[in-house]
């Protein structure tokens, strides 16, 4: 009976539950793909860790030459102890940076740094990918991209520079030494991953040779010049001589996850998915209100009982994310497997297996993830049908009036928890020691506050805008108003999630032009004898391809709501199509009247984002007090928020354009037979 | 049947004219053809009802009459506007300007009170709002009241009477109505048939009206017999007793 009922409901919401069922999923295979993409990531770590010689129990930074103030070890000390105690594990790894391209000027020397490493030891290891080990002197191992950059091919011969750091110039001048390829290594990136492997692997002979290219050099006071090496030893168990010199530290603690910088981006795409589900619950539940509400009478008036009825709403639930966590999750797997690939393609010779790493515990809270929402949106249009009154669910009235008039929020509530935030900001930073938990919760209320002032906000202007649109001259923008006045909380989803798009393009901009800007402070004469220049480097930080990544699944998570919303509007009302046709409006008028109705809430949300990325902007900038950095003569001010607008205004363009698309598509896909059942 | 070449003669002074006229709904074994190669010719000034079996085809003429859907076949005229070719926007001002709708389920829109989906139309079509006519409509549906209500508050008949309030105020030249009368009382429902025959005599308007009702089709000048999507046959200047034997005439051809 359940069962039956669980299907039938499903059946009835076919629409629906295939929309849910899409963006759970979706949620679910982003969510796997960001565990297991952790997870492959800390696999990842131990390994790469190992060939810098940091995956042990014990590690050790000994100062290693000839320095005046007595060296911990010298280098033969050091080799004896790594190679004198079997069993341990023990690596040494002299590390140090050269150049493949010496740079224009004596004042930049080098444009690019590349480690380069030499390890001994039984702990020693390298990815080689080709080739062999470079063993003795003049020999080196390539990373592939290393040798791509560089054209080189193993027998070829490369020249790699160091700063003569000894020359009466400082660091001004280089010297170059000649090597030849014996073998190619794995690539220093795997694209989606954080890696980090050195660009060339070379002979332990050339390494701690006092004139080798990874000694360093100093010129004492008194003239003479002193050599020293840059080694890290590390062993597991106990060794003597090195545990007087140890940091009983394990450098990478690994983890089961190890989350890749890119996964903030899946996090954010997830996390947008996420609000953007319940909003779209709630918008799609109420414009179905009646119609569930009706579904609901008309069982129970064939003898279904109310216990029956929510029970097999669970079950409906249930299915919903059983179906969702199995396909999501393979399908989160399969993403994370056709990254890693892909990654690896891209890589050339890549490091680590082939094979993304799967973490059962991990997995179990992507089902919860599936769960969690799935009850949150089965409960929704539940609530909403139980908002309808009974005797109004059998009348043969349409849709949501009922629903709509059910409920007012006062506008002084929505700015209550806004005044107390600050209120209890303004006291938590007051006192001399500033009251953390105060200052947080005064920070969450301000959150919360102004979500609701948003969306209390969206409701009213919607309602003028309707108004002002249903006395327009052309019939379609008439009608198109009339909806909104009559129905302002359907576009209230749509607005204020382009209002959060616009105004989180906004905060981005600001963030990474703060960054470029203090950096600027900091190493100003630096970077303009780079020949870097300021805008072009904050263009290039703001769209890096994560944060672009991230506002385009945005703008798509936004879009794929705000059609669900107007689609379901639409089926729910109809009849009311039907009558305007009747009432002279065209097919076309009626496809203007749907686009505008959905295009309008988003225009009204990138506007109000606009201002309040313009507001958010003035405020950051008046806290953090940045001082005016003087690159190309930009004042800080005006340069800082002409960046934030356009960042502002540029996401509000993309969403509006992408929204004028989506709103078209789903105002002509809409429009059915007018006197269709 | 005539030949519909023939009958496409411009000029005509006819109100409402069908040659041909097919819709067929659905495909395969469970296809039905509502309306079956129908042709019909409806006088201006005339008051016809259409009676026929429930599922015989009666809405789905008056909408492809209307331009509210299109045929499969054949074609429809207005006056002396063609609607099957035309294109969308000159539809949509035929059914905006010379034809009034009246639902069987009334499609009021829920979220505007009767005042404003009776003014709708004007609106809609840029039409000037003619005061003294919405106060006779309004006086004569006897809906003043109940104008600022929304339909969802309105009882059945006065939602009917709401939507025949918005069909008439454009002063449509020809008005088809599905059950115009269906939800009203026998002293309302002799008020607007009244009044809709006799805007046909003095003002020329054409009314073409389902109904299921023999005294509702009584006030008409002109019964028409819908059977299987064909018409069956038709009594002039009807009684209701007239209408009563029609109908039971049609029963036995049915059976
Ligand atoms: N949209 C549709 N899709 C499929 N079949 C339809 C559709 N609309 C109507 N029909 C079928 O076409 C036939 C005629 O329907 P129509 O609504 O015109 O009947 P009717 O004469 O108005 O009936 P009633 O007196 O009950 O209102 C019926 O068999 C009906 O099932
Ligand atoms: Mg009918």
């Amino acid at each position: 009976m359940i069962g039956r009922l669980a299907l039938a409901q499903l059946r009835a919401y076919r629409t629906q539950s295939v929309w849910t069922l899409s963006l759970m999923t979706l949620l679910v295979a982003i969510l796997t793909a960001t565990v297991v993409m952790g997870a492959t990531q800390a696999r990842l770590e131990p390994l790469q860790a190992r060939v810098s010689g940091w995956d042990k129990e014990f590690h050790a930074t000994p100062l290693v030459g000839d320095l005046p103030g007595q060296p911990d070890l010298t280098m033969d000390e050091v080799v004896a102890e790594v190679q004198n105690n079997p069993g341990h594990d023990a690596v040494a790894v002299i590390s140090g940076d050269m150049t493949p391209i010496p740079g224009p000027s004596a004042s930049t020397p080098v444009l690019e740094a590349w480690r380069v490493i030499s390890s001994v030891g039984e702990g020693a290891t390298i990815p080689l990918a080709s080739g062999r080990a470079a063993t003795s002197h003049g020999e080196i191992v390539l990373a592939a991209d290393a040798a791509r950059e560089l054209d080189a091919q193993i027998g070829g011969t490369v020249t790699l520079y160091r700063p003569d750091w000894v020359s009466a110039q400082g660091a001004d001048s280089l010297i170059g030494h000649g090597f030849e390829v014996v073998g190619i290594a794995a690539s220093t990136s795997l694209p989606g991953f954080d890696i980090y492997l050195p660009s060339a692997y070379i002979s332990w002979e050339d390494a701690a040779d006092p004139a080798g290219p990874l000694a360093y050099h100093w010129k004492g006071s008194d003239g003479s010049t002193y050599t020293s090496w840059t080694v890290d030893v590390a062993w597991n168990g106990h060794i003597a001589a090195l545990a007087a010199v140890a940091s009983p530290w394990s450098v990478f603690g690994t983890g089961d996850i190890a989350l890749p910088g890119a996964s903030i981006a899946w996090f954010g795409t997830a996390a947008v998915l996420l609000f953007a589900m319940i909003v779209m619950a709630f918008a799609v539940g109420r414009s179905q209100a009646s119609q569930r509400a009706q579904w609901i009478a008309t069982v129970r008036a064939m003898g279904a009982r109310r216990s029956a009825i929510a029970v097999s709403s669970i079950a409906e639930t249930l299915v919903l994310a059983g179906v969702a966590f199995a396909v999501g999750a393979a399908g989160g797997i399969g993403l994370a497997q056709a990254a890693l690939t892909m990654g690896r393609l891209a890589a050339g010779e890549p490091f680590g297996p082939a094979w993304v790493s799967l973490h059962g515990a991990l997995l179990a809270v992507a089902a919860l993830a599936a769960l969690v929402p799935a009850l949150v949106i089965a409960t929704v249009p539940a609530f909403w049908a139980s908002r309808v009154a009974p005797t109004a669910a059998l009348k043969p009235v349409n849709e949501l009036t009922e629903a709509e008039v059910s409920r007012r929020v006062p506008a002084l509530w929505a700015a209550a928890p806004l005044l107390v935030g600050a209120v209890l900001v303004a006291l938590g930073t007051s006192t001399s020691v500033s009251i953390l938990p105060v200052v947080v919760l005064g920070w969450i209320c301000v959150a919360v506050g102004m979500v609701a002032v948003v969306v209390e906000g969206h409701r009213h202007l919607t309602r003028w805008a309707g108004r002002v649109l249903s006395r327009s001259s052309s019939p379609a923008r008439m009608s198109a108003g009339d909806e909104l006045t009559a129905r302002p909380r359907q576009s209230m989803a749509p607005a204020v999630l382009a209002t959060a798009t616009v105004t989180a393009a906004a905060m981005w901009t600001l963030r990474e032009v703060l960054s470029q800007a203090s950096w600027r402070n900091l190493f100003d004469d630096h970077m303009v004898s780079y020949g870097s220049d300021f805008w072009r480097d904050v263009f290039t930080s703001v769209t890096r391809p994560t944060a672009l990544a991230t506002a385009i699944a945005g703008l798509i998570v936004v879009q794929v709501v705000a059609s669900a919303i107007v689609w379901s509007h639409r089926v729910a009302a109809r009849q009311d199509d039907v009558a305007r046709a009747a009432l002279g409006l065209s097919r076309r008028q009626l496809t203007a009247t749907w686009w505008w109705v959905a295009w309008m809430p988003q225009l009204l949300g990138a506007l109000v984002g606009l201002v309040l990325a313009a507001l958010c902007g003035f405020t950051a900038l008046a806290i953090a007090d940045v001082t005016p950095h003087d690159a190309g003569g930009i004042a800080a001010g005006a340069g800082l928020v002409a960046a934030i607008t356009l960042g502002a205004c540029a996401a509000a363009a993309a969403g509006l354009a992408l929204g004028a698309a989506t709103s078209y598509a789903t105002a002509r896909l809409g429009r059915a037979s007018l006197t269709g059942p | 049947m005539k030949d519909t070449t023939e009958a496409a003669q411009p000029g005509d002074a006819l109100a409402l004219r069908a040659r041909g006229l097919t819709k067929r709904y659905g495909s395969g074994p469970a296809a039905v053809t509502a309306v079956d190669h129908l042709d019909l010719d409806i006088a201006p000034g005339e008051l016809t009802a259409i009676m026929g079996p429930s599922g015989s085809g009666k809405t789905t003429l008056v909408h492809l009459l209307a331009g509210l859907d299109s045929p499969d076949e054949g074609r429809v005229w207005v006056g002396d506007d063609e609607l099957t070719g035309i294109s969308d926007a000159a539809l949509a001002r035929v059914r905006g300007r010379v034809v009034g709708f009246v639902f069987q389920g009334f499609n009021l829109l829920q979220t505007m009170s009767a005042r404003d989906n009776i003014m709708l139309p004007l609106r809609l079509n840029a039409l000037p709002t003619d005061k003294k006519w919405l106060d006779t409509l309004v006086d004569m549906l006897g809906i003043g009241s109940e104008l600022a209500r929304k339909p969802y508050e309105l009882s059945g008949g006065q939602q009917q009477r709401v939507a025949i309030a918005r069909a008439l105020i454009t002063e449509p030249r020809v008005v088809l109505a599905d059950e115009p009368t269906g939800n009203l009382d026998v002293h309302a429902s002799a008020q607007i048939l009244s009044h809709l025959r006799a805007s046909c005599r003095e003002l020329g308007q054409s009314v073409v009206m389902v109904t299921h009702d023999p005294t509702a089709a009584s006030y008409a000048s002109k019964v028409l017999l819908f059977a299987d999507g064909q018409v069956a046959g038709h009594i002039d200047n009807p009684s209701r007793e007239a209408v009563l034997a029609g109908l039971d005439a049609l029963a036995k051809v049915e059976r």
